[in-house]
């Protein structure tokens, strides 16, 4: 195994000397990008936590709550998402047939992929939560040792949780239907993480600023104190840092051999599942999927709509596409449920909230431009020899796929500020204005992520997230952050008048034609970029 | 009378950055003509077929194509040709009858003659009980049937085929040969970069062999034999021509 490992380390050697000067400056505006993010992880949630921690009697516990759920957050996320790794990894990955032809133990050729899917799993939880658990060290005044243990503990945890994930992708791989495993697989993805979601926002976060549920205060106190999931590695992690933290030795170190225990047995059971499936879940997963879908049309379409009809096809026979859905479905349900549930005694509070709705209404736009349009022009991939050689116009060919990206994003985000605007019962005016003004904007947005896409494609994927988190998906969502404050820039000034008793129906409208031609501008700009980039494309 | 020029090439040359992959290459191809291209891998011969076809701008040099130039010309040359790449990549989530109806409204062929075509293209090459199933899971010689099948379906003046015999079995490559003869008697250009010597040898016109992104030799078969002073098959006219003999290399292999 180790050789195996050899190889990937060398690999990732080459591809580090053979970086060119544009990939190394791509690299270096990636690492400063990450280091940004850390530190602003890291401020947020000093932040937080000194407030939280601050409060009188519940405050240190609250503090630790917040921790111990953050823990549970990150063990499920890992969990989750070593399930997607390690199916792609370790059932479908580009270089199994190589590696099953060497002379290497099929024993060891899980250990090796098993161990490499725990990795990719993992290191982004790794990436937020070392921020999150030195301001938390911070807060608590800890010693120099807790920045030094705090790290090593989360090995052993975040590898639980992946080997959990990973013996989950074994079981579902032998016991259902190869021809339906990648859909099944990427639907429990996009469920859990809704479910994870939901459960977050509408549970714990409720109970924890809102002491209504509790009959006596020292009920809401023992809810606080008790443990949070004692029977999960990341309750065993909480223990070991929680006693880090205090200094107190034989907690921590407790809690840490559980954190051992935990992370040897899981990875005994994992081998004990991979020696009796992981064949029989090869040899499965190989075997093809042979949907049949029998009606034979030969209605007339125009080329234009031809392509159109071969995205949406496309778009809802792959479930890697369409599982993205559920996960803006979940964002956009958490987000109407936050909105139900706030209430708005003052004039202030309306004006301060219609433009915060506004601004969430179009980061959720951002969000479904990511998922939905801004991968369309990657995902043609290797068929996009294709799109070159049909004697259709690269223009008309990009203006279709500006429509099936924008059209759908405009959509979510008229519906969700016209709803949100309702349930927070925004005056007519400024209901009005912030619709009409929602059409153009989303349509930037929807606009942008496709250009945005064809100006930095990504076309050697193996998951779309890949391509999301591509630094064209980074650029993209820099644009649009950009995009949002201009905007709220703008429609600030017509309600804040309003709101101030000054309304005049002249103000709205000369702000909302600025409103449009700012946004038409940016399309065009953006637009133009993009199809110079399009038809510049080779394959 | 000389026939008319369907491809014409004149001083091509295509870099990626600094490597030039195609190094001033000059050459034409006439109307009916199976015309073979024939080099090593990393010749260059897709490299010029993809410039052929619109997919690759040309650095510097002359390009045309059915009588147009493709830089300019590009759009409506596409309507009258057809391409079969190298890896047969179509859209994984289509079924073949939905790729071939793609096919037939953007090449604009008439809804009859699609109604007539679709069925008898998949019978002929064995498709007709897979039609209604996603391309993805499809083999690699189905999915290269099902690309040659949506080619032969808007019925081009000239066809490009990167290599387009590989991954087929036996029976369809017969078939595919067949049609090529037939389709080049009727008036359409074949251009064919192949591996497959016999097959070169035995359908083309004229051959043209490079390597190193320069063009070696170009003339037909038998000219080639003459002029290179081999034996009977192109295969030692290759190997004559681009080096590589066999024997020295695999005594390599000695002790082994």
């Amino acid at each position: 195994m180790l050789y195996l490992v050899k190889i990937s380390l060398l690999s990732l050697k080459n591809k580090i000397s053979s970086l060119k000067f544009s990939e190394d400056l791509k690299a270096a505006f990636f690492i400063f990008i990450g280091i940004n993010l850390v530190l602003i992880v890291y401020a947020g949630s000093y932040s937080l936590l000194k407030y939280v921690n601050s409060a009188a009697v519940a405050g240190p516990l609250i503090a630790n709550k917040i921790t111990a759920l953050m823990f549970l957050t990150a063990f499920l996320m890992t969990a989750l998402s070593a399930v997607i790794v390690s199916f792609s990894s370790i059932y479908f990955g580009k270089d199994l047939k190589l590696l099953l032809y060497l002379p290497v133990k099929t024993a060891a050729i899980f250990s090796f992929k098993a161990l490499n899917a725990s990795f990719y799993a993992s290191w982004m939880v790794f990436a937020v939560l070392m921020p999150f658990l030195f301001a938390f060290g911070t807060v608590k005044n800890a010693g120099v040792w807790f920045y030094v243990f705090a790290p090593v503990f989360a090995v052993p945890f975040l590898a639980s949780a992946s080997f959990a994930g990973t013996a989950f992708s074994v079981i579902i791989m032998k016991f259902f239907p190869a021809a339906k495993i990648r859909n099944i697989m990427f639907v429990t993805g996009a469920v859990f993480f809704t479910a994870l979601l939901a459960v977050l926002r509408l549970t714990y976060s409720q109970k924890l600023i809102s002491t209504e549920g509790f009959a006596l205060l020292s009920q809401y106190l023992s809810y606080l104190d008790a443990p949070t999931a004692k029977v999960l590695p990341s309750w065993w992690y909480a223990g070991s840092i929680f006693g880090l933290a205090s200094g107190n030795l034989s907690s921590t170190l407790a809690y840490f051999f559980m954190l051992l225990a935990g992370a040897a047995s899981m990875w005994a059971v994992l081998k004990i599942f991979a020696k009796k499936y992981f064949i029989d879940g090869l040899n499965e997963g190989q075997a093809f999927a042979a949907s049949k879908i029998k009606k034979e049309n030969y209605s007339v379409s125009s080329p234009f709509s031809s392509l159109l009809k071969k995205d949406l096809k496309v778009f809802f026979r792959d479930s890697g596409q369409w599982s993205q859905i559920l996960i803006i479905a979940s964002i956009v349900l958490v987000y109407l449920f936050s909105m139900y549930k706030l209430s708005f005694e003052t004039l202030k509070m309306h004006n301060v909230m219609s433009l915060v709705n506004c601004a969430l209404v179009w980061f959720v736009a951002t969000a479904a431009a990511l998922r939905l349009s801004f991968p369309l022009i990657s995902l043609e991939g290797e068929s996009f020899w294709f799109l070159l050689t049909v004697p259709v116009g690269k223009f008309k060919i990009f203006t279709e796929k500006i429509l099936f990206g924008t059209l759908p994003v405009c959509a979510v985000s008229v519906i969700l500020i016209a709803v949100t605007n309702y349930i927070m019962s925004i005056s007519a005016p400024v209901f009005i204005f912030t619709v009409s003004a929602t059409v153009f904007i989303s349509a930037l947005i929807g606009c942008a992520s496709v250009s945005i896409g064809s100006i930095l494609p990504k076309f050697n994927y193996s998951s779309i997230p890949q391509i999301e988190s591509s630094l064209g998906g980074l650029v993209f969502m820099l644009f649009s952050f950009f995009v949002i404050m201009v905007n709220i820039f703008i429609i600030m000034q017509p309600v804040k008048l309003f709101y101030s008793g000054l309304y005049s129906p002249e103000v709205f409208v000369k702000y909302f034609i600025l409103t449009v031609l700012v946004n038409l501008c940016f399309s065009a700009i953006v637009f133009s970029a993009g199809y110079n980039s399009f038809v510049r494309i080779e394959k | 009378m000389d026939k008319i020029i369907s491809v014409e090439v004149k001083n091509l040359v295509k870099k990626y950055g600094n490597f030039e992959a195609v190094k001033d290459i000059s050459f034409d191809v006439k109307k009916g003509e199976i015309f073979s291209f024939l080099g090593p891998n990393g010749a260059g011969k897709t490299t010029t077929v993809k410039v052929l076809t619109g997919l690759l701008k040309p650095s510097s040099g002359e390009v045309s194509v059915l009588g147009m130039d493709v830089l300019r010309g590009i759009d409506k040359i596409k309507s009258r040709i057809g391409f079969v790449p190298d890896q047969p990549y179509v859209y994984p989530y289509l079924t073949a009858f939905e790729y071939m109806r793609m096919i037939g409204d953007i090449y604009k062929v008439p809804v009859e003659k699609q109604q007539k075509m679709i069925p008898e293209l998949f019978e002929m090459f064995e498709l007709d009980g897979r039609s209604g199933e996603i391309i993805d899971s499809f083999s690699h010689g189905m999915k290269q049937k099902l690309v040659i099948s949506g080619v032969l379906l808007h019925d081009p003046e000239i066809m490009f085929l990167d290599e387009p015999l590989v991954g087929l079995d036996p029976a369809s490559a017969r078939l595919v040969k067949d049609i090529f003869v037939r389709l080049a008697k009727s008036g359409t250009t074949v251009f064919m970069c192949t591996h497959v010597l016999d097959i070169a040898q035995k359908l083309s016109d004229r051959i043209c062999i490079v390597n190193g992104g320069r063009i070696l030799a170009l003339d037909t078969f038998e000219n080639l034999k003459k002029n290179y002073a081999s034996d009977s098959d192109l295969e030692s006219v290759y190997l004559g021509i681009v080096g590589g003999t066999g024997g020295k290399q695999i005594k390599m292999l000695d002790g082994i």
